[in-house]
């Protein structure tokens, strides 16, 4: 059941995430080297110094002194294992950091057979006391194992007599058969503290071949592979194999930051997937390799391919259709807004549908890829060239364009061409506009899955987030404003308007408004536009506010931005370390007339300013003036023309917002009487 | 009983439409404000014998929109000593008619593996049905348990939460002869009854119809107080063993001290070391105080929930060796360190919580879900959190603070009140001194006192947080429009009230807003209040202003303006006086210095619900001072 001997098969390559500036080469090891920056850590064996070091964060709660993972193959019983060792020494800093002195493992149980699970546990607690290292040895009664679900169970051990300034050390090892899993644990280089030391091997036998996928904004310190020869099968000549080496130094904390997809997209990172093993028969056997191979697995799938062939029983819908629409964008919008009227979407996403999409049709509800599959289909029945586009939503992460890999997909959308323009819908939303994809869609590129045009595709999406205020109002002398303002959504504002307009109804959605603006005095309220068909969503109000403008004397103090202004700038961290990710661009307009109080005239107001962002990725323009003998007329307008900005950006858009803030807070004074001549 | 089990099973396994399960049957009065409506709630609590019971749960739900899908989950939660004997389910659509029935495989199990629970026995049962793309539809579900831990018996509480309605419930305990039932009922529109059963024994029977849902107004009394409850608890009861008897919270006390009497032995070295430790303190406190360091410096708390029904601690001499226990053991540890120099402590019982009910005071029963330590030294009475790695002793907070706890003593329990912390105890007393340039531009010098319920935050912050954490939370915290945190510190002080001491520095943009010739200066920098929550509809229920209500605040403010500006006009100090609290506000010129002060004292407090106008009326008079301005004309 063992080869005997064994072709050599290509070496395993590293993939590189979307970080921003990395350069990895492979260091070939040479004997006139610089000498390891590894610190030589012995278990159970401790130096005085090791309690004086330190991080760059001395306030941390705890610091990893040293954290080592290494993995081999072994067979045993007839089975491959993979053998996980890990080795940690962390330093307990703060109180609260107790919890790390005990320290989980879970572990997978096979469906039948072999389990994974933990040996050789052991581990010391180290505290200075008069002066001496005093050393306290894991009890093995601190062990408790606990079965969390059939699945997998939790082996947790607790250290001893830990307090502020213990350093804690363990080491296990994980053994694990290849039917449960024959993928190396991610190994997560950065944490929730700083590390000072962290370093991972790995020794691939040649017989497999692994894609290893790194992420992160840190760079590597150490990024080796040596040929070595292992003993897989005992009896049989060494067999070649690759030893890699990585590691990192000084590793701070990872801050989670408002305005990312997902922490995983961040965190630097290792992990694994295996591609292909060679075995007895000399034969190759491939899981997944390149990016065709993945697009014919799903189009051989059942349950993705065999989805999207044509669909009789959609073929008279199609007939129907074609013949009461002409140009072929009426025909998409009529065949997306058939499926999206036919079937309710049951809040899962998913790509492969999880029953056939006649029973879809039937059941009259189903999955995301369900629904998207049989927009597909009906779009081919309808001689339209048609194609799903997998990809991955924004909590589940970003794709790799480098790496095909099946299960970072998450989710399937529709693509169609109409006049030689992609065109992507998502028929499990009734408040999209076609073309639009919603929020957790948009996130980088796709893949357009096709026989033989199968292709990346931009998730970028075609609408922006668009808010308009548009008003008139009366200032009495008593600096109370009377009048109207429309508030005008279009994009994805629209979007988020009609479905909480639509879940919440009328009365409910007015509350929300009436708790938001407590100051308004609300005497009437039209919406119009809840359909994805109209142009915007409007709400067209009729309020007064008392006290809107202070008195003194002969002269009124008004806010010419009400309560729309921007009181307080969101972005109060002064730098950021990830690129701020929206999601869509932004516009958001005010434009508002007064009437002036009887006998009342400006006697100050604010400058205008128009102000722009590098490469014009954004803007702020604030105008006003007076238009009519006793009119003033106030116009600010923001926009946020980019999805994402980088990090590098971060302190122009920061710096952006502070300058709206400053001017929405600047006054207008109104003077009753004659106001006295500028200079 | 029998007849009735029958006709559960007759009627749930008939595959025809349940047409009493349409969803058009139900009365629009209870679809008013509910996401779903209980149609039908049966609990029965069958008790066999002192130490088993079987319990029974039917429920009916019908889900009118995607708010109440949780509705149709079921979570059974059981132990080593409960046992899950039937788990069924079915689902309906709008019509009654039945779309599907739980299997087996739908029923998930596994451990409840809660955080600080770091070991226990607790597990659950948990299934649902996938969602569905229409409502409404309706949720069936029969849960029967065993149950072997007859300290507990249910509480019946049919509608839990809000925007639930309920078409009817009934509530049936069947009690041998021998045993005898006590019971509570609040909210309960007619009382329950009882009648003599065929072997000799009892049976009670409470019933619910028609509830409309509750949807609780802003700042209302919680829905516990307003919902119908009915608690019942055992007088004779058996659990791994132990026989107890409970009539009187003595008897409650009695029975948690036999279970736990003899677990205080600590090894010689140790009796020393805390002998020598406390060798120059004379008095009960300080000693407290020495031992109470101690054990923060020595141990720590890791949750292991065994033992009798969770309820027996480990002996101190193994807390001694592993440096680690849960609250029991921990408590116990104390009390043995404290008793080794002699100083009586004894344990207390506590629903700890800062949402909690206060315990039922007149009915003597197991309500607790931790345990303190009580010091009893006349008014130095100190309560002791021994869990807490960094609290003070006799800080109890608004976690185990204002409420009854039962003393565990060698003569039985008593029920005592731990401390209440009032307006002065909380404090938030804040100076500040801002130079302003002409640019409108600010620096600011901020600190701040917080002390008792207004400093709670902090102990996590300094403690739980490394600088960055810290410098973030701050940045979440602050309110002012564009600044920059330049510098930050805090400093704790020791104290049975405890207090911190935060200092920041800031740099505000445009904290002041000139305008051709003049220049606009917001006074309030820190402390402004918003408006409260108005009430579209008549208010029903009573104005509940929390323990978070008693506060005083005060901020004094000094303003060093650039030069060659003038007040334009002078503003009138401000006083706002109501049952709620007292507001005032005022500034002081003098030459180019300003000097605002601002102080606010509130009272907690349950008021009618005809003074929430009031209370809107308060909000928005403060909230106007709060945004007061003072306007500063250049001087030609």
């Amino acid at each position: 059941m063992f080869p005997s001997s064994l072709a050599h098969c290509s070496l395993a390559t590293v993939v590189l995430s979307f970080c921003l500036s990395f350069s990895v080469s492979f260091a070939q090891k040479s004997k006139n080297k610089a000498p390891d920056p590894a610190p030589v850590v012995k278990f159970g064996v401790i130096a005085r110094e090791e309690f004086a070091k330190v991080s760059t964060d001395s306030t941390a709660e705890a610091l990893v002194l040293y954290d080592f993972g290494e993995v081999t193959f072994e067979e045993n019983q007839g089975e491959v294992w993979l053998v996980f060792t890990c080795h940690s020494r962390t330093k307990i800093n703060k109180k609260s950091a107790y919890n790390r002195a005990t320290v989980q493992i879970s572990t997978r149980r096979g469906r039948s057979g072999q389990h994974e699970y933990v040996s050789e546990f052991d581990g010391y607690s180290y505290n200075i006391v008069d002066g001496n290292v005093m050393i306290d040895h894991f009890p093995k009664t601190a062990h408790f194992s606990e079965k969390v679900s059939d699945d997998y169970y939790l082996e947790k051990y607790t250290l001893p007599n830990v307090r502020e300034g213990t350093i804690i050390e363990y080491k296990y090892t994980v053994r694990t058969p290849f039917s449960v899993r024959y993928t190396p644990r991610t190994w997560t280089f950065q944490q929730d503290i700083p590390v000072n030391w962290s370093e991972y091997r790995i020794t691939i036998p040649d017989y497999f071949y692994y894609k290893i996928l790194q992420t992160g904004y840190i760079q590597m310190v150490v990024n080796e592979r040596t040929v070595k020869s292992v003993d897989l099968y005992p009896g049989q000549n060494g067999a070649s194999a690759s030893a890699y080496r990585f590691a990192m130094k000084d590793i701070p904390a990872f801050r989670d930051e408002a305005y990312i997809t997902t922490e995983d997209d961040y965190m630097a990172k290792i992990e694994f997937e295996l591609a292909s093993y060679q075995w007895v028969d000399l034969r190759k056997h491939d899981l997944s390799v390149s990016w065709t191979d993945l697009d014919r697995t799903l189009l051989n799938d059942v349950d993705f391919g065999g989805q999207i062939k044509r669909a009789p029983f959609l073929r008279e819908t199609a007939k129907t259709i074609l013949s009461q629409h002409a140009d072929t964008l009426g025909r998409v919008t009529a065949a997306y807004e058939f499926i999206r009227k036919a079937i309710k979407w049951d809040g899962v996403g998913g790509f492969v549908s999880q029953e056939d999409i006649k029973r879809v049709f039937e059941n009259k509800k189903g999955n995301a890829a369900g629904i998207n599959l049989m927009l597909v289909a009906l779009l081919r029945e309808m001689d339209l060239d048609a194609n799903p586009v997998i990809l991955s939503t924004r909590s589940n992460g970003r794709i790799n364009e480098s790496y095909a890999l099946i299960r970072k997909f998450n989710y399937v959308v529709a693509q169609v061409s109409v006049g030689g323009k992609d065109m992507l819908l998502d028929a499990t939303d009734p408040f999209l506009i076609p073309g639009m994809l919603p929020v957790h869609c948009l996130n980088g590129t796709g893949r357009l899955v096709n026989s033989s045009g199968a292709r990346f595709i931009s998730l970028m999406p075609t609408e922006r987030e668009v808010d308009s205020y548009t008003g008139s109002f009366t200032i009495s002398d008593d600096g109370e404003i009377t009048g109207t303002l429309r508030q005008s959504q279009v994009g994805y504002s629209a979007l988020r308007a009609r479905k909480s307009f639509a879940s919440e109804g009328k009365t409910k959605y007015l509350e929300g408004i009436r708790k938001r603006r407590p100051i308004w005095q609300i005497e009437k309220v039209d919406f119009s536009g809840a359909d994805w068909n109209s142009s915007a969503f409007n709400t067209d109000y009729t309020f007064s506010i008392p006290d809107a403008c202070g008195r003194a004397g002969d002269r009124l103090y008004l806010r010419p931005m009400l309560t729309e202004g921007h009181g307080i700038n969101p972005f109060k961290e002064p730098e950021r370390l990830y690129p701020v990710d929206f999601g869509y661009a932004k516009e958001e307009t005010f434009i508002v007339t007064y009437t002036l109080p009887q006998g009342y005239q400006v006697e100050e107001m604010p400058k205008p300013v128009s102000m722009t962002l590098p490469e014009n990725a954004g803007r702020f323009i604030y105008q006003i003036g007076m238009n009519a003998e006793n009119k003033l007329q106030i116009m600010s307008r923001i926009m946020l023309r980019k999805p994402m900005y980088y990090a590098e950006e971060y302190p122009n858009v920061r710096e952006l917002f502070s300058r709206i803030v400053a001017k929405h807070a600047e006054p207008v004074i109104l003077k009753r009487g004659p106001v006295a001549e500028k200079k | 009983m029998k007849h009735l089990l029958l006709m559960a099973l007759l009627s749930y396994s008939s595959g025809w439409a349940q047409t009493e399960y349409k969803a058009d049957a139900i009365p629009a009065s209870l679809k008013e404000n509910a996401h779903s409506v209980i149609r039908q709630h049966e609990t029965s609590f069958t008790i066999k014998a002192p130490g088993e019971a079987v319990r029974r749960v039917h429920t009916v739900v019908t889900v009118l929109d995607k708010e109440a899908d949780d509705d149709a989950t079921i979570v059974v939660g059981y132990d080593k000593l409960s046992k899950v004997t039937e788990l069924e389910g079915a689902l309906y659509d709008e019509n009654g008619k039945l779309i599907k029935r739980l299997k087996k495989s739908d029923i998930e199990d596994y451990s409840t593996l809660s955080d600080y629970n770091f070991f226990d026995d607790q597990r659950i049962k948990a299934a649902k049905f996938p969602r569905q793309p229409t409502y409404p539809y309706t949720v069936e579900f029969t849960v029967e348990t065993t149950e072997r831990n007859l300290m507990f018996y249910p509480t019946w509480v049919p509608l839990k939460k809000e925007h639930v309605a309920l078409e009817q419930a009934t509530y049936s305990v069947s009690i041998p002869a021998g045993l005898a039932l006590r019971y509570k009922e609040m909210n309960i529109p007619t009382a329950g009854t009882v009648s003599p059963s065929a072997d000799g024994g009892k049976t009670y029977v409470w019933k619910l119809t028609n509830r409309p849902a509750l949807e609780l107004e802003p700042l209302s009394p919680p829905s516990w107080e307003q919902l119908p409850i009915v608690y019942t608890a055992p007088t004779d009861f058996e659990v791994q063993g132990y026989k107890g008897k409970v009539t009187s919270w003595s008897d409650v006390g009695r029975f948690y001290y036999t279970l736990n009497t003899g677990r205080d032995a600590i090894p010689a070295d140790l009796r020393q070391r805390i002998q020598e430790l406390t060798k120059n303190e004379t008095t009960t406190v300080g000693k407290v105080r020495k031992i109470y360091s101690f054990l923060q410096d020595q141990t720590r708390y890791v949750s292991i929930q065994l033992g009798i029904g969770g309820w027996q601690t480990i002996e101190a001499d193994k807390v001694a060796a592993s440096k680690y226990g849960d609250c029991k053991a921990l408590t116990n540890f104390t009390q043995a360190l404290l008793k080794n120099v002699g100083v009586t402590a004894y344990p207390a019982l506590v629903k700890a919580g800062d949402n909690e009910p206060d315990a039922l005071v007149d009915f003597p029963s197991f309500q607790f879900n931790h345990i303190i330590l009580c010091v009893p030294d006349g008014r130095d009475t100190l309560f002791l959190e021994c869990t807490s790695q960094h609290g003070q002793p006799g800080y109890v907070g608004d976690f185990t603070g204002n409420r009854h706890v039962l003393l565990i003593t060698p003569d039985g329990g008593r029920l005592v009140k731990t401390p209440s912390y009032r307006s002065a105890d909380n404090l938030q007393q804040r100076r500040i001194s801002i130079v302003l340039t002409d640019q409108g531009d600010a620096t600011a010098d901020v600190r701040t006192r917080y002390t008792g319920l207004q400093q709670d935050d902090y102990g996590q912050v300094i403690h739980g947080m490394n600088r960055d954490e810290q410098r973030s939370w701050l940045l979440k915290r602050i309110h002012v429009p564009t600044f920059e945190l330049t510098g930050f510190s805090f400093l704790e002080q020791e104290s049975s009230v405890p207090a911190v001491t935060e200092t920041l520095s800031l740099a505000v943009r445009k904290w002041a807003t000139p305008s051709g010739n003049r220049l606009f200066l917001p006074l309030n920098l820190m402390s402004a209040l918003s408006l409260a929550t108005p009430m579209l509809q008549p208010r029903q229920s009573a104005v509940d202003l929390g323990p978070n209500y008693d506060f005083e605040d005060s901020d004094t403010i000094t303003y060093q303006i650039p030069k060659g500006y003038t007040p334009e006009f002078a503003i009138k100090p401000v006083a706002v006086d109501s049952k709620f609290g007292q507001y005032t506000a005022q500034v002081d010129v003098d030459g180019d210095r300003i000097k605002y002060v601002r102080h606010i004292t509130m009272h907690g407090g349950r008021f009618p619900a005809s003074t929430y106008t009031e209370w809107i009326d308060f909000r928005k008079k403060v909230a106007k001072a709060d945004r007061m301005q003072m306007v500063f004309v250049k001087n030609n």
